[in-house]
């Protein structure tokens, strides 16, 4: 007889079962591993070394103080913030007299790590895998570059000057444009439950990318954009010309990324995510409004990887299609995966992976791709819920003990 | 509440009425032209051996299927073409079958979520505070389900007798007209069960919770039904009192077989 099932006959206790307070030792060894691989892997790399050094030190920083501090306390909330701080000052302080190149691929880490939160989003919280995030990157350089070019194009047969709008004006724009894009693609994607986002998302990247490639008169096709930040660039009356005060605008976006979305997870919103991520049916009978709320999360993720489209094209000066390709868009996959999905720090771990770890495995020439697979794999295999979700099971379990 | 008192107090109006529904899955027939009332503030018990279309009932009822034909009414008005979250939002809340509570989220915020679609408006939501107010009713509620001391648990670390709990307070907390279960009693063990049983009886007598509830306990259903429905392939076999159930020979038929 069923009642007779000695496992279901556990009533008592429902404290520290199930994985979340699990320690595994090979996850335990295989996070050790991968510190170490991250921390040796840099060492005699010219110019980097003593900020990678720092870099390192500002991502142990993070998960430490997750690792150690209880979540649901004041003092926990407290110290946790204070060490998002710290990892937001390093951000802050590291470009004084570094050469142009290093703050630039930081700034690429800043302006990815934006397209990173946006995917964990929709895929982390809200539960849907989009694979079109570098096309939603693409479209907002796009618009943005246009929007503020003033050049004149001919497309159909006629000639169009095209405005010449401010650039914060072509940021919001650009947004509208991906999240207006983003509602048209997943609308019909949404209605039933399924990977289906997923297969529409990929199909909508390589349309886009063929667009960018054709529409040569406007987008120049597969020879690209350059995007000077020209003599009198300027946002808010600062000169935006020296790539280092540049750099702090792209900060500020990732900074006001971070805090919304940390707002949408904790409000009410975010619950409705989860609980749709979760179990979708049950969301839905308790009258959870399953196709709005995917869409928004959806929207929003996509919208913000639009504004961060606008600064990426003014940061490397040059935008060309290739760079909206699908293999972009399964970067931002992998990195949001990889650095935890559903956890706020995870993307910002994630996002080094594919931007300053993968800059480091280049010296390996053609075998970078090689190692980069490797590197991926290893993590997968030692830490399935990426790096700040494994940290995340580390923490409960020193809890657990803790609680004795 | 005995069944006497409960006949005289029954209002003529049903809150809801199910009308003719018809299910059939390719060639299957799993639910045959079904009619029955819920009337408000009663325990509704629907019997039937495996197979015979509780649930699939359940699940037109509350929308999860179109139903071939037939219609559900709710207090007079037509719902019958209305999604899952617009009747619930309209007061038909329900449990399924499997565990349907949600593993990432901690004890307290189940009952949260399963209140927050009646509160506001979708955007109006985003401003308001995490936890709507919600946090001291819901505390008290999952109180009364003996789960009080796991409110900060993630409820995939609860166990199933307790997951189950936490799944019918979630059912209630929405102040529901009707509760529709689907086996409260499935794989919960004994000493739990009553604990379900009288969650249950407390709530439709403290709080006029009106159940339906599907279930092949049937001692289960006998001690806490006003009214019972006995299902047999898709069709009503008979309606009455447990104690009118208890005896029928046909219902005994159903279930022992010829």
């Amino acid at each position: 007889m069923l009642h007779d099932n000695p496992v279901l006959d556990e009533t008592q206790g429902g404290v520290d079962k199930g994985d979340t307070g699990r320690l595994s030792i090979p996850l335990a060894a295989g996070l050790v591993v991968l510190m170490a691989f991250l921390i040796w892997f840099p060492i005699g790399k010219s110019e980097f070394t003593p900020i990678m050094w720092l870099w390192i030190l500002a991502l142990v920083g993070i998960v430490t103080a997750n690792l150690l501090i209880p979540v649901r306390t004041k003092n926990g909330t407290f110290v946790r913030l204070l060490s998002s701080f710290g990892f937001v000052l390093f951000l802050v302080v590291f470009p004084f007299g570094r050469a142009n190149s290093t703050i630039t691929d930081f700034g690429i880490y800043v302006v990815f790590a934006v397209c990173v939160i946006g995917v964990n989003l929709t895929f982390g919280y809200a539960g849907q895998v989009s694979i079109a995030q570098a096309a939603f990157l693409g479209i907002g350089a796009y618009t943005s570059v246009l929007l503020d070019s003033g050049s004149e194009v001919g497309v159909f047969g006629m000639t169009f000057t095209l405005p010449n709008l401010p650039f914060l004006l072509t940021i919001l724009i650009a947004i509208a444009v991906a999240m207006l894009f983003s509602v048209l693609v997943g609308m019909p994607a949404l209605r039933v439950r399924g990977p289906w986002l997923a297969f529409v998302t990929l199909a909508f990247n390589v349309l886009i990318y063929l667009v960018f490639i054709n529409e040569e008169e406007l987008t120049g096709g597969s020879r690209g954009i350059r995007v000077l930040r020209e003599e009198g660039f300027e946002v808010f009356g600062i000169d935006m010309v020296p790539l280092g005060n540049y750099y702090y605008l792209c900060l500020a976006f990732l900074i006001i990324t971070i805090l919304l979305v940390w707002y949408i997870v904790r409000s009410p919103w975010g619950r409705s995510f989860k609980a749709i991520r979760d179990n979708a049916d049950r969301a839905a009978s308790l009258g959870v409004d399953v196709r709005v709320y995917t869409l928004l999360a959806f929207a929003i993720g996509s919208g913000v990887a639009g504004g961060a489209g606008a600064l990426y094209a003014r940061l490397v000066e040059y935008i060309e299609p290739r760079s909206f390709f699908l293999g972009q868009s399964f970067d931002f996959l992998f990195a949001s995966v990889i650095g935890g999905l559903g956890t706020l720090a995870g993307p910002l771990i994630g996002t080094s992976f594919i931007t300053i770890i993968a800059d480091h495995l280049r010296f390996a020439g053609d075998w970078y791709r090689v190692w980069f697979a490797l590197l991926a794999i290893l993590t997968m295999v030692i830490a399935p819920k990426g790096v700040a979700g494994s940290f995340n099971v580390l923490r409960n379990y020193v809890q657990a003990r803790r609680r004795g | 509440m005995s069944t006497a008192d409960y006949e005289d107090a029954r209002t003529p109006s049903p809150v809801v009425e199910v009308r003719n529904i018809s299910k059939s899955f390719g060639g299957v027939v799993a639910v045959n032209d079904v009619s029955f009332d819920v009337y408000p503030g009663e325990i509704l018990g629907l019997i039937g051996p495996n197979g015979c279309g509780k649930t699939t009932l359940f699940n037109c009822v509350l929308g999860q299927y179109a139903p071939d034909a037939g219609q559900v009414m709710l207090k007079g008005t037509d719902v019958s073409r209305w999604s899952p979250p617009q009747r619930a939002k309209h007061g038909l809340s329900r449990t399924f079958q499997l565990l349907q509570v949600f593993d990432s989220m901690s004890v307290r915020d189940n009952p949260i979520m399963a209140k927050q679609p009646h509160i506001s408006t979708i955007f109006g939501r985003l401003f308001k505070s995490p936890d709507l107010g919600l946090s001291e009713e819901v505390d008290n509620v999952i109180g009364r389900f003996k789960l009080g001391h796991l409110a900060d648990e993630i409820a995939i670390n609860l166990s199933y007798g307790q997951k189950k709990l936490l799944d019918t307070a979630m059912a209630f907390i929405a102040e529901p007209e009707v509760a529709f279960l689907d086996e409260p009693a499935g794989g919960v063990n004994l000493t739990m069960l009553g604990d379900v049983e009288n969650r249950i009886r407390e709530l439709n007598e403290q709080d006029g919770v009106t159940f339906a509830i599907v279930e092949h306990n049937m001692e289960f259903i006998f001690g806490l039904a006003h009214r019972v429905i006995v299902m047999t392939e898709g069709s009503v076999l008979m309606v009455g009192t447990p104690d009118q159930v208890r005896n029928d020979p046909r219902v005994v038929e159903v279930y022992l077989g010829e």
